[in-house]
């Protein structure tokens, strides 16, 4: 049987309860939204395997339960993750709040010098806003993440921004083929460089904030 | 001003209590044209329903037959719930589950405690936030909670519940089980039925929910231990072990499923969203009648029945069919797979694989090793405790289907339920239930729940280190 990919690169979601991971995922994964998603139990997962001129590229991103006492199972998970998205919601202050203690949950259980990057979502609830952009900046300043904004229900920022842990490795496997362009984030996020990859006669655009170098 | 995360936190329950309580106030809105638009089992749907084929017309009729002979079977001495297996009517299901879980004599035990924890709950539960969240996001397109008001019963129960047993408290995932109840019964029974589920002999739902899961780790060794035994050729397809330390990165260019993944929504709701609605409600008749032996017994069937399919299935396939497809309607009809569902208990009490081992086992010390907090030896232990006695009573109940039907007259008509002091204890307590009032209670719960019941019943869990 032939492989059905080259690169793997497993990513992790999480965030308090009701923050919308898995509402980002599937937008990921299957460009939908619904408004009414269950809780997730324990763990779950979803893959997309992406073909950029001929380098297969499967994201697997894990998606978890958000209440503290899953954290027995979730927890094992972050061993294996080359990336890990932490969400907040930005309508909630304790949601942002609690960032705090996630990352140390990182520190203490995923490998060393996984790449983190925070996420604010719902941005779409701007007059529910909670937490101001500036602060989501602060603190991802503040731990060495990267910072977006964005919401599952509009599609702000979500034109699947994954960010690769290992960018060597990525530039190495993704070297040719791809058209690099600068800056198209709609968060504005200037340090990022944006790959644009068009996948033919479906038209579907894919971008990839790709974060280059730590 | 930016105010302190305490006062937003006041306010914020504050907010929330008003609103259900408003709700309640209202009243459910009384749209008739919704009966419209809604399916057979209470789900709304996107347009209008064509009126009941000739075909449709005559299942109705003759589900409401079946009905009336089971309201004469409930009524009369001859009570053969067993039958469950053989297809329940909703009509009568919440009457069935009233028998089973024993609720009137609960109820009647604990006058007034509902409304109690109810308003108490209003106070003191902490839970009250993630509770509001859960209910904001399920069951939309179910006519019982479309609504605030429906939703307003599903908040009181599970805030009830949250300061009723505070070891439990609320964990994500007994929101879909409430609501399951609650479409068959009234709020206060169907409050009962959840303690009664979490605490009685043969569910012990306790274990699986309070933190560290001590009972779902065992209940996921056990499965894997059947797997083992069973199903050897899927198991190595699946791939070995609960946890991700399993997920091999390549195996022959493929990555492995775990049975960690998939295990949780089967073994702490009973198959809610793993299976089509109307099968889901025909393994709770199962599972409230035979308990969590039952558990154990599905999860094989799903993997039994299916095992040809899924031996072709990489990860990805694998992962939507467990977790996707299962939920959509089966080839199998239902009633096939019930009978797959009793053939496989049958089959692994024969192999004495029908429960794990209580928590103090080979598997379930191996799974209190693997919890990092020291609060979860405490807590398997109480677990433990509450599986000992329970699993007498499913034990017996599913040693022999054969005997089912007298067996539950038994338990049914038993005057001094072998709990009941325990459970005196536990509803009359004052205050909360707290954790510490609870390590006093193994050794009595033990001792009177062995008492009374005749040995044959408990051989299959005698030999729990096969297991």
């Amino acid at each position: 049987m032939a492989k059905q990919y080259d690169v793997l690169f497993r990513l992790l979601l999480i965030g308090d309860s009701g923050v919308g991971k898995t509402c980002l995922l599937c937008r990921f994964t299957d460009n939908e939204f619904h408004s009414s998603h269950i809780s997730t139990i324990g763990v779950d997962f979803k893959m997309k395997t992406i073909e950029v001129d001929g380098i297969k590229v499967r994201i697997q991103i894990w998606d978890t339960a958000g209440q503290e006492r899953y954290q027995t199972i979730t927890k094992q998970y972050y061993r294996r993750a080359q990336g890990i998205f932490l969400v907040y919601d930005i309508s909630s202050e304790r949601s942002y709040q609690h960032i705090m203690k996630w990352v140390s949950d990182v520190d203490e259980y995923a490998p060393e010098g996984v790449q983190k990057i925070l996420i604010g979502n719902k941005a779409d609830e701007e007059q529910k806003r909670q937490v101001g952009r500036e602060q989501g900046q602060q603190l991802a300043k503040e731990y060495g993440m990267d910072f977006y904004e964005t919401s599952a229900c509009t599609n702000l920022n979500i034109k699947e921004p994954i960010s690769f842990t290992q960018p060597r490795k990525v530039r190495t496997c993704m070297t040719e083929g791809l058209k690099l362009v600068g800056g198209s984030s709609e968060d504005s996020n200037q340090e990022d460089v944006t790959l644009t990859v068009d996948t033919g006669p479906t038209q579907h655009r894919l971008h990839f904030a790709m974060l280059l170098g730590n | 001003m930016q105010e302190d995360p305490e006062t937003l936190l006041a306010l914020q329950r504050a907010n929330i209590v008003a609103q259900y309580h408003q709700a309640c106030q209202a009243g459910s809105p009384q749209d008739l044209s919704l009966w419209k638009v809604t399916n057979h089992q209470g789900f709304l749907q996107d347009k209008q329903l064509p009126g009941p084929s000739p075909h449709e017309a005559k299942k109705h009729l003759q589900e409401t037959q079946h009905a009336n002979k089971w309201i004469k079977m409930l009524n009369s001495r001859e009570t053969q719930l067993w039958q469950v297996y053989k297809g329940a009517p909703p009509q009568v299901r919440g009457q069935v589950w009233l028998r089973l879980l024993n609720i009137n004599k609960v109820k009647a035990r604990n006058p007034g405690k509902y409304q109690e924890m109810k308003e108490e709950a209003l106070v003191s539960s902490q839970d009250i936030t993630q509770i509001d969240l859960d209910i904001n996001r399920m069951f939309h397109s179910h006519t019982m909670f479309w609504d605030c008001y429906g939703a307003a019963s599903l908040f009181h129960m599970l805030s009830a519940y949250s300061v009723y047993n505070t070891e439990v408290g609320y964990c994500q995932g007994m929101s879909k089980i409430v609501a399951i109840l609650l479409t068959f019964l009234p709020e206060e029974d169907a409050f009962w039925a959840l303690a009664q589920l979490m605490t009685d002999d043969r569910h012990a739902m306790h274990g699986f929910l309070i933190p560290g899961f001590p009972k779902l780790l065992r209940f996921q060794a056990h499965h894997e231990h059947i797997l083992d035994r069973a199903l050897p050729k899927l198991k190595k397809h699946i791939g070995h072990g609960v946890g991700p330390e399993h997920l091999l990165p390549f195996r022959q260019g493929e990555e492995q499923m775990c049975t960690g993944i998939y295990t949780p929504k089967w073994f702490l709701q009973c198959f809610i969203d793993r299976t089509p609605f109307s099968l889901t409600l025909k393994l709770w008749d199962a599972y409230i009648l035979d308990g969590e032996c039952m558990l154990t017994a599905m999860a094989y069937t799903i993997l039994r029945v299916h095992r040809k399919r899924l031996l072709k299935l990489p990860l990805e396939g694998l992962r939507e069919f467990l977790q996707d497809s299962l939920a959509q309607p089966w080839a199998l009809e239902e009633k096939v797979v019930l009978r797959h569902l009793r053939t496989s208990m049958t089959q692994l009490r024969r192999m004495k694989c029908d429960l794990p081992s209580p928590g103090g086992g080979s598997l379930g010390g191996s799974a209190v090793r693997r919890l990092p907090l020291a609060q979860g030896v405490i807590l398997e232990s109480r677990d433990r405790v509450l599986r000992r006695a329970p699993s007498m009573e499913p034990a017996s109940v599913s040693s022999s289907l054969s005997l089912s039907h007298e067996w539950i007259n038994k338990i049914l008509k038993k005057k001094n339920n072998p709990k009941g002091n325990w459970q005196a204890r536990l509803h009359g307590c004052k205050g909360p239930w707290a954790p510490s009032n609870t390590r006093g209670l193994p050794e009595e719960l033990g001792i009177s729940a062995w008492a009374g019941y005749p040995t044959p019943s408990w051989s299959s869990l005698s030999v729990p280190t096969h297991c």
